[in-house]
């Protein structure tokens, strides 16, 4: 899993010389001890340093700086905060690495019209306390909200807890300003215009870094709800969670967040410094949130409270207070950072299965854990099916990897089977690239690639993603030069 | 760089058509050939001959939005209309997993008929009213009032499959929720018009209908009266389900006079009923309430009644900006004016009659407020064409053929695209605007 790819060769000196002209002394590094830092995301078990790290300012920078790469035929991959959990910044084969942290600035916050222009380095949970002195957020909250990117989140097209009501990030991107691989900037969508023809924007959320860099990106924001309610529910069992989540959606009503988290979490937190006070012998916890209109959160409460309990639920703690809700939300959030303490290394799976095929594919995901002695823990999104199995193991030990990359594919196996898809919020990236002909037949992957070559002509934006071997520009099965005869 | 292809002659066309569907497959209407696809598989072996053939083909569902693509009524201009009216199934509805699966020439009614016995819904409520396909709502990407509270169709599409312009047959995206699982052909699709291919099928997310529905009504003399207040109350930190400003003549229960306010509320009793009080407190103005089944009308006669008759127009601005507007507005002769609050597009009928002499007005007193507020006016239905102004540069947006002789980086980006999907030049946007090199 640690392979090296053949390295690009170091940036020859005038190369160095120009680019440092446009972003200064302190945007360029180049010692190998700088870029040691950069050498992965959060999916740690790939290395693959860079060759030279480029911190733009400005859109216009950016741009300077891919086209001086373009000349030179050389690849890159953007990078936000590198928080992926695909390998999606990863520097492939000694790609230049162009980084967004200095482009962290709100562009402009109009509570007009409920949109914001930001620059893509600028942090999500920034947004939304900048967003909420107006009374409005930025919805979508991955967990890793406190560091990740908004174009992190562009480019991962981005879910988090309360996207089950709210919807993921595609939903709010509503314009972009793209720098494309031979550093020509283009304007794509943006709220001043009607909505008209082929959806760039939306093809370009979701694009991991293959289709260029996006360098300023308009977003809708929406009012902050009235009122909240939090509830948890302990359950002796995954089963009668995953019942109770059915319940609560087939009742009618849309919960902000509906998160599970099992039993090996649960113990794991509990030792952890972010102990939540959860029941150590429980089989899950569910946490539930409902928002919106205040007068009507005590019934809403009440209805899944009445769920949970049907299903089996030994105990039920509703949130009084902000201090009380935070406390019932801390195992989930914290749950990766306790999971620290079981094991070095921790692969997170990202399958989603329709909701009501969850409880059958849990089972099925502790079997092949078992099966292969790698110990799983599960903390996930309940109400959109988006499961995060963690494997836990530790890299050094080559057996183990071995086996954790088979649990891996029979995982997601399991979940296309019962009519699910590789990945529901992380991406492709590096690490599932391989994986993608279980969902997309060839004449979609040639079609991706198609795609992918109209952004990226070349191939040199973000190399080695998300497509596997044999699809994308200048390899035979997504070339299209061919068959149309004409140059673009 | 428009290049006309000369017509291919009906009758040929007919009888290859025949040849792959079979008689009933195709038939001769106005001056072009319709066929009607089946399958997936047959829609990829007309897709193959159309290729081949080189024929202008224009992807239809009901026909209620063709002008889009500048069909003319009679269909001249093009030689192959692909009717998705044979493919109009409702495969499969998952009420537990709040998810249906249609295919493309299904109308909108039938399939909000076919889930309602679960108590779901598809939030989605296009111009054109209940008759128009699914396979037309996707391509087009229209949505109506609903926008504010659930999006656009792009945001209620778990997956589709789409026959692109070689025939290839692409099942794309999946049946849940969340999926980013490669580059999001989905969203490409949809709103593509039929540029990179045909849509056959689709697959939903629905959701459950809601206990309480209930519309509340104020009426002004003056538009800017109305709109001020509306832009009040529509900006409120509620959860509104639609918010409209309308005026003009509207079927009942919305044929008030003057410039009426109209907002829908939807959820639990108890939420409606508190966002009821919020709206009692904050305006004096008196209103008019409909409940339950008269909602769920007058959201039908908002969406129905929504430009797309002939002479109808779409102009669209920042809604804050958009009070410039409304003076000429107000001085044109509008049958029927309907103002999304929230979004700032502005749709319009002219009254019939008016005809050119209406057109011309309505540009000259557009044109000048639209210049300063940068937003956008589009003319549509069959008597004018599809025809674009703007106030500022639509770019390669825009569908005049200038605008493809000009191509700006957007347009190249635009153009490489389709023609990965469309290199023969069949599809709508190559034949109309000699995108793709070598179509003519
Ligand atoms: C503890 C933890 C919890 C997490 N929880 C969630 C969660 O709840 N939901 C969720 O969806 N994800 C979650 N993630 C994953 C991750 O945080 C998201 O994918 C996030 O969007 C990545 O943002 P980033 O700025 O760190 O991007 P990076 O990791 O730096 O980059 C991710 C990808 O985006 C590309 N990219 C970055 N910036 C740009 C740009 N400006 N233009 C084009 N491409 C760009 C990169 O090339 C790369 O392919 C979690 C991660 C961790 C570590």
């Amino acid at each position: 899993m640690t392979s090296v790819a053949a390295s690009a060769p170091p940036l020859d000196q005038s190369l160095v010389r120009r680019i440092r002209s446009v972003v200064g002394a302190e945007g360029l590094f180049i010692d190998p001890d700088q870029l040691l830092v950069y050498e992965s995301d959060a999916l740690t078990q790939y290395r693959h340093p860079p060759s030279a790290v480029v911190l733009p300012r400005t859109t216009e920078e950016v741009s300077l700086v891919l086209a001086l790469l373009h000349a030179e035929g050389r690849a890159f991959v953007p990078r936000g905060a590198g928080t992926g959990l695909s390998g999606g910044a990863l520097a492939v084969g000694g790609s230049v690495l162009v980084g967004t942290a200095r482009m962290n600035r709100i562009l402009e916050l109009d509570s007009e019209n409920r949109r914001a222009r930001v620059q893509p380095g600028v942090v999500n949970s920034d947004l939304t306390r900048a967003a909420l002195l107006q009374g409005l957020i930025y919805a979508p909250d991955p967990s890793s909200q406190s560091a990740c990117t908004m174009g992190g989140n562009v480019a991962e097209n981005s879910g988090g807890p309360h996207c089950l009501k709210y919807g993921v990030t595609n939903r709010y991107v509503t314009g972009l300003t793209v720098v494309l691989p031979d550093g020509e900037v283009v304007e794509l969508g943006g709220l001043e215009r009607e909505p008209e023809g082929l959806d760039l924007v939306g093809a370009f959320v979701g694009s991991e870094g293959c289709f260029g860099i996006a360098a300023e990106i308009e977003l809708t924001l929406i009012p902050e709800s009235e009122g909240v309610r939090t509830l948890l529910g302990i359950f002796d069992s995954m089963e009668q969670a995953g019942r109770a989540v059915t319940d609560i959606m087939a009742r009618g009503l849309l919960p902000a967040a509906l998160e599970i988290i099992d039993s090996e979490t649960i113990r794991a937190v509990e030792a952890s410094i972010f102990a939540a006070g959860y029941p150590t012998d429980a089989g899950a916890a569910l946490v539930v949130e409902v928002d919106g209109v205040d007068a009507a959160l005590d019934a809403e409460v009440a209805i899944a409270r009445a769920c949970c309990l049907s299903a089996g639920a030994r105990e039920v703690r509703i949130a009084t207070n902000a201090e009380e809700r935070l406390a019932l939300w801390r195992g989930r959030k914290k749950a990766f950072g306790a999971m620290g303490r079981l094991a070095p290394d921790l692969l997170v799976q990202d399958a989603t299965v329709p909701r009501t095929r969850l409880p059958e594919v849990l089972r099925q995901v502790g079997e092949i854990g078992r099966r292969h002695g790698i110990l799983v823990a599960n903390v996930f999104h309940a109400g959109d099916g988006n499961l995060h199995p963690n494997l836990l193991f530790d890299r050094r030990d080559p057996d183990q990897v071995k086996k954790v990359e088979a649990a891996s594919k029979e995982i997601m196996e399991v979940c296309i089977r019962a009519g699910g898809t590789i990945t529901g919020e992380h991406g492709v990236g590096f690490d599932k690239r391989a994986h993608m002909p279980l969902v997309c037949s060839h004449e979609v992957l040639r079609a991706m690639a198609r795609l992918k070559e109209a952004f990226d002509p070349l191939g040199r934006s973000n190399p080695g993603k998300v497509l596997p071997d044999g699809y994308g520009p200048r390899s035979g099965a997504g070339a299209r030069g061919a068959e149309v005869g004409r140059g673009t | 760089m428009r290049t006309l292809r000369a017509s291919a002659d009906p009758g040929a066309v007919l009888s290859q058509v025949r040849d792959v569907l079979g008689t009933d497959g195709a038939s001769l209407v106005g001056a072009s050939v319709t066929a009607r696809p089946r399958s997936d598989e047959e829609t990829s072996a007309l897709l193959r001959v159309a290729r081949e053939r080189r024929w202008r083909v224009l992807p239809l569902g009901a026909g209620i939005a063709g002008w889009m693509n500048g069909a003319e009524p009679d269909g001249r201009g093009l030689d192959l209309v692909l009717s998705t009216l044979a493919m109009s199934e409702l495969l499969e509805h998952e009420p537990a997993d709040l998810m249906c699966r249609v295919r493309a020439g299904l109308s909108l009614a039938a399939l909000q008929d076919g889930v309602a016995p679960a108590g779901q819904w598809l939030a989605l409520d296009p111009p054109g009213g209940a008759g128009v396909t699914v396979g037309g709502i996707v391509a087009t990407g229209t949505a109506g009032p609903l926008q504010i509270q659930y999006g656009r169709p792009r945001d209620q599409i778990l997956g589709l499959t789409l026959v692109d312009g070689e025939g290839r047959i692409l099942s794309l995206g999946g049946r849940v929720v969340k999926n980013v699982a490669g580059f999001d052909l989905v969203r490409l699709a949809a709103g593509s018009g039929g540029a990179i291919g045909v849509i056959t099928e689709v697959i939903f997310r629905l959701y459950p209908k809601p206990e309480e529905d209930r519309t509340l009504v104020w009426s002004w003399e003056k538009l800017t009266e109305a709109w001020d207040a509306g832009r009040a109350l529509a900006t409120l930190p509620l959860p509104l389900t639609a918010a409209e400003l309308i005026g003009g003549r509207w079927a009942p229960p919305l044929d008030d006079s003057g410039y009426r306010v109209v907002v829908r509320l939807t959820g639990s009793k108890v939420a409606v009923e508190r966002m009821f009080e919020v709206f009692m407190e904050r305006i004096g103005h008196p209103l008019r309430e409909l409940k339950g089944e008269k909602s769920r009308t007058a959201a039908r006669v908002l969406s129905e009644g929504d430009g797309t008759g002939p002479l109808s127009f779409r102009l669209h601005a920042l809604a804050s900006r958009g009070r410039a507007l409304l003076p000429p507005l107000a001085s044109l002769p509008v049958e029927r004016l309907a103002l999304h609050l929230l979004s700032g597009t502005f749709r319009g009928t002219l009254a019939q009659g008016g005809g050119e002499g209406a057109r011309t007005e309505a540009v000259t007193a557009l044109r000048a407020p639209l210049e300063s507020v940068g937003g956008t006016l589009r003319l549509l239905g069959s008597a004018w064409g599809s025809a674009w102004e703007s106030g500022t540069p639509i770019g390669a947006r825009g569908r005049t053929p200038e605008a493809a002789e000009a191509p700006t980086a957007v347009g190249r980006l635009r153009s490489r695209i389709v023609s990965g999907f469309d290199p023969g030049g069949i599809l709508p946007d190559a034949w109309r605007d000699g995108l793709v090199e070598g179509a003519g």
